[in-house]
């Protein structure tokens, strides 16, 4: 329902496809977590739009005015043992030891159809074993990340969340005095 | 109390009389070989060429002889074992906050954080290390050297341990370059520290001297900025070796001789030095210079400024001679030196704008000048060549004048004296290589001739270093000239990365670059030959260097010839006959192994695919605030450029958009891994796609 909003807000806006409203409209299925679908890339006026979906099905309110044709292919993985596979494929690049890596894939993949879905609940796995730990997390890329460098260098992600990146800041001018030539 | 509060009196005119002398002791000899020169040329006829010619030979000679003098004064300091004015206690207090901050360019980050990683291991066996915080300090413009620095920083924090005070920070927009760098760390975090130490990308330094810097900056309140004198190390190429074997020998004259005549108003030359940051922040904020080409905008050669700023607020800036531990790598090939030639040159010129600028030292204005005459005395030098080319075709096309003016009685007979025209150019040659001579005599008395390889290798290293810097010294010349005068014509020069590593010059680029010089040399002689044999072989050592140029240059770049000289124990320096601590960390710091990567993606692509390194740039970068509504779409429409072709269809500016910002960052990470092929190849290793069974797209057409 989401995908079939936005789409048929872009039709009556009246912009061009291509135009930043249309992405934009567009990104925000993208960046939504539990969109059914994920979409997809749109090129000019007159070139077909190119709506990419996990499921290789598309439903699209077009504007009344016009006819366009349709393009739809599968944006992600969507094939189960493919998404597995390239879970496990991540994980392993990240250092996850095997035991740990196959609990992960099971969790991720339990219920859904992309690997984009599988991906997502997999962050939400780190973070939530991050809270675990005992590092003070909230839901954003800060906390997943945090996660992923805590196994990457294995260091204890309490540690890794207390030490500083730089001094605080102590903010002063510089520019009392001038060379005039 | 401040630091500043605190500061005793600062001798306002403490290297005036010695400013006086030297001025004097430069202006008397160029007097009289101008003259000198006036009587040698043969045509007492051509009143106006000959001027020209005695006027430029004049100025040359006196900016040679400034060499002679400075070395002069060096070699009786360090004979007579003069003390430096600056001194300190051996057990001081150990409060001072100091930061070190390295600024980088889109430099080989490894060698970096290697350097880094030594001095901090040097501080810690000198047991100095609580005072310091390290700070690097990256302009990098470019996404692959932004995640590669990363990476290295994050590497090097694992080796040293959680609680190793180093810090990276990159800025966005890189105003002012370098000093701009510097402004931006003082701005930010510098009222937490007292002293500032700035270290180039390829300095090193030891604790010991570092720890002796603060010493003296503590016990001697009224010094703003002390500077070392940094040894050149780690050359291979023959280029580089013989470089650094000369700037090994002589520096140490060169730099005493600085120091006694400089007192507390010397140079700075922009890294391997310690400032106090206060008076820095409070008087050295550089501004953009009105006006367009070459000399308007930002100061390119800030150091020198930034030392006669401090001056002119009071504080001594100090070159410290006797400070050892301070290394700096150099151009490893004659090309690399002249491209950095190029933007010193600019810089240099632009100080043109400065020497009369409100409240400077006489001294720092004569610094200025120096600065601008390292250049332009090419120029001169070349003026000169075309002047004598044009007294020969006088000489050989008009007729003799023998009454040069109306009311003479007797003819005025051209008469030319070779031997006086031989002796001058003795004297000029024995100005250049008394500073040899006296760089050897202190090497034999100090005992240090062995750190060269013995007096024989050291003698033999010291002709053929002074055969190949006559050979070089003409090529500098012509391509001097060449910047001197593209910057007086307003051309800019771009800020690049420096060149490091042992990279020899192909056949092509010495083509390129030394083809135009080799031709000129060629007409040009073939010219003076046909009108005057006798003063072509004058021109010889000139030309002929020209000439020679192309194979010269690919041969000095090449590292085999280097090996082969340092096989022989020719051009060897002391820190390779006997390593000093430092040296030895850092080549274990750079044999170390990085941090162990999940995928072997690098630089940009890193960032978006490995799982680790994407976590890392994302906790680095700042949370993606609220932007403007256009800016957000214009950021998603790059995710999805991204998504639909790939990598290969950003622009390095895309890329750096898409980097800066943490959300894009984090969300096609996860995007990348979910994609299916053939997408998924953009950005993932085959091996990680290939079970994926991708399909041809299914079509539908939507119609109404």
């Amino acid at each position: 329902m989401v995908r079939a909003a936005c789409l048929a807000r872009l039709a009556q806006s009246g912009q061009a496809p291509g135009s930043v409203e249309l992405l934009g409209s567009l990104m925000d299925l993208l960046s939504i977590g539990q969109a059914e679908w994920t979409l997809l890339v749109c090129c000019k006026m007159d070139d077909a739009l190119e709506a990419v979906s996990g499921r290789g099905e598309c439903v699209v309110v077009v504007d009344e005015r016009m006819q366009r044709r349709v393009r739809v292919m599968p944006l992600d993985v969507a094939e189960p043992a493919e998404i597995r596979g390239r879970l496990r494929a991540y994980l392993t690049a990240l250092g996850v030891d095997e035991g740990l890596s196959e609990h992960y894939i099971t969790e991720a993949c339990e219920g859904v159809t992309h690997a984009g879905a599988a991906f997502a609940r997999l962050r939400d796995l780190l973070v939530a074993d991050l809270a675990r730990s005992g590092a003070g997390v909230s839901d954003d890329p800060e906390s997943a990340a945090l996660a992923r460098v805590s196994i990457w260098l294995s260091v204890d992600a309490v540690t890794l969340a207390t030490l500083p990146l730089t001094p605080p800041l102590t903010r002063q001018s510089m520019a009392s005095e001038r060379v005039r030539p | 109390m401040t630091a500043e509060m605190s500061r005793g009196p600062a001798p306002h005119h403490g290297g005036l009389w010695r400013g006086v002398l030297l001025t004097l002791l430069v202006l008397i000899p160029a007097i009289v070989a101008s003259q000198f020169m006036l009587a040698v040329l043969p045509h007492p006829g051509y009143g106006d060429l000959n001027g020209a010619l005695a006027a430029v030979f004049g100025v040359l000679f006196g900016w040679i002889s400034i060499g002679l003098w400075i070395s002069l004064a060096g070699a009786l300091s360090l004979l007579a074992r003069a003390r430096s004015r600056l001194q300190a206690p051996a057990a001081t207090s150990r409060e001072a906050r100091v930061a070190l901050v390295v600024p980088v360019f889109r430099e080989d980050p490894r060698p970096v954080c290697a350097r880094i990683e030594s001095i901090y291991r040097s501080l810690e066996a000198a047991g100095r290390l609580a005072q310091f915080d390290f700070f690097l300090l990256s302009d990098s413009n470019d996404a692959d050297a932004w995640v590669e620095e990363e990476v290295a920083w994050a590497g090097l924090r694992a080796r040293l341990g959680g609680d190793a005070r180093i810090y990276y920070r990159r800025r966005r927009i890189n105003i002012k370059r370098k000093s701009g760098n510097i402004a931006d760390f003082c701005r930010r975090w510098g009222l937490q520290y007292r002293y500032m130490v700035v270290l180039d990308a390829d300095s090193l330094m030891s604790g010991e001297v570092l720890g002796r810097m603060v010493d003296l900056m503590e016990h001697n309140p009224s010094v703003g900025l002390i500077q070392t004198l940094p040894a050149a190390i780690h050359q291979n190429t023959l280029f580089g070796r013989v470089q650094q074997f000369a700037s090994r020998l002589y520096g140490p004259v060169f730099a005493a001789g600085l120091h006694f005549w400089h007192m507390g108003e010397g140079h700075y030359w922009g890294h391997n030095a310690i400032i106090r940051v206060a008076p820095f922040v409070r008087h050295c904020a550089l501004p953009r210079l009105p006006g367009k080409g070459a000399f308007g905008g930002e100061i390119m050669s800030h150091d020198f400024v930034e030392a006669a700023l401090l001056r002119r607020a009071g504080w001594e800036v100090w070159l410290e001679p006797s400070l050892e531990g301070s290394y700096e790598e150099t151009p490893s090939t004659l090309l690399d030196e002249l491209k950095r030639d190029r933007r010193w040159a600019q810089g240099n010129i632009q100080h043109m704008r400065l020497i009369f600028a409100r409240g400077f030292v006489p001294l720092h204005r004569a610094v200025f000048v120096n600065g601008i005459m390292s250049y332009g005395s090419s120029l001169l030098w070349f003026i000169f060549l075309l002047l004598s080319t044009a007294e020969v075709v006088l000489h050989v096309l008009v007729p003799p004048r023998y009454f040069p003016s109306t009311r003479v009685l007797f003819p005025v007979w051209p008469v030319w004296h070779p031997q006086w025209a031989a002796m001058l150019l003795w004297f000029t040659l024995a100005i250049l290589f008394v500073p040899k001579i006296l760089s050897i005599g202190l090497a034999l008395l100090d005992r240090r001739v062995r750190g060269f390889g013995g007096l024989s290798r050291l003698l033999a290293g010291v002709l053929s270093e002074s055969v190949l810097s006559s050979l070089l010294a003409p090529v500098r010349m012509l391509f001097h000239t060449v910047f001197v005068v593209s910057v007086l014509a307003g051309r800019k020069t771009q800020w690049g990365p420096q060149a490091r590593g042992d990279v020899a010059t192909t056949w092509r680029q010495a083509l390129r670059y030394h083809g135009p010089g080799t031709m000129l040399a060629m007409t040009w002689g073939a010219f003076v030959y046909a009108l005057s044999p006798k003063y072509f072989w004058w021109l010889l050592p000139v030309m002929g260097a020209w000439i020679v140029a192309i194979p010269l240059s690919v041969w000095l770049s090449r590292v085999g010839p280097g090996r082969a000289a340092r096989a022989a124990g020719l051009f060897v320096t002391p820190e390779e006959s006997h390593p000093p601590p430092l040296l030895r960390l850092y080549r274990a710091a750079l044999a170390a192994p990085g941090l162990p990567r999940c995928t072997s993606a690098r630089g940009f692509l890193a960032a978006i695919v490995d799982p680790g390194v994407n976590a890392l740039h994302c906790a680095l970068l700042p949370l993606s605030g609220a932007s403007q509504e256009g800016m957000a779409l214009s950021r998603q429409q790059l995710i999805l450029t991204a998504i639909k072709d790939g990598p290969g269809a950003l622009t390095p500016s895309e890329r750096l958009r898409i980097l800066s910002d943490r959300d894009s960052v984090a969300g096609l990470h996860w995007r990348v891994w979910s994609l299916r092929a053939p997408r998924a190849r953009y950005w993932l290793d085959e091996q990680l796609t290939r079970s994926d069974t991708p399909s041809p797209p299914p079509c539908a057409e939507v119609r109404r």
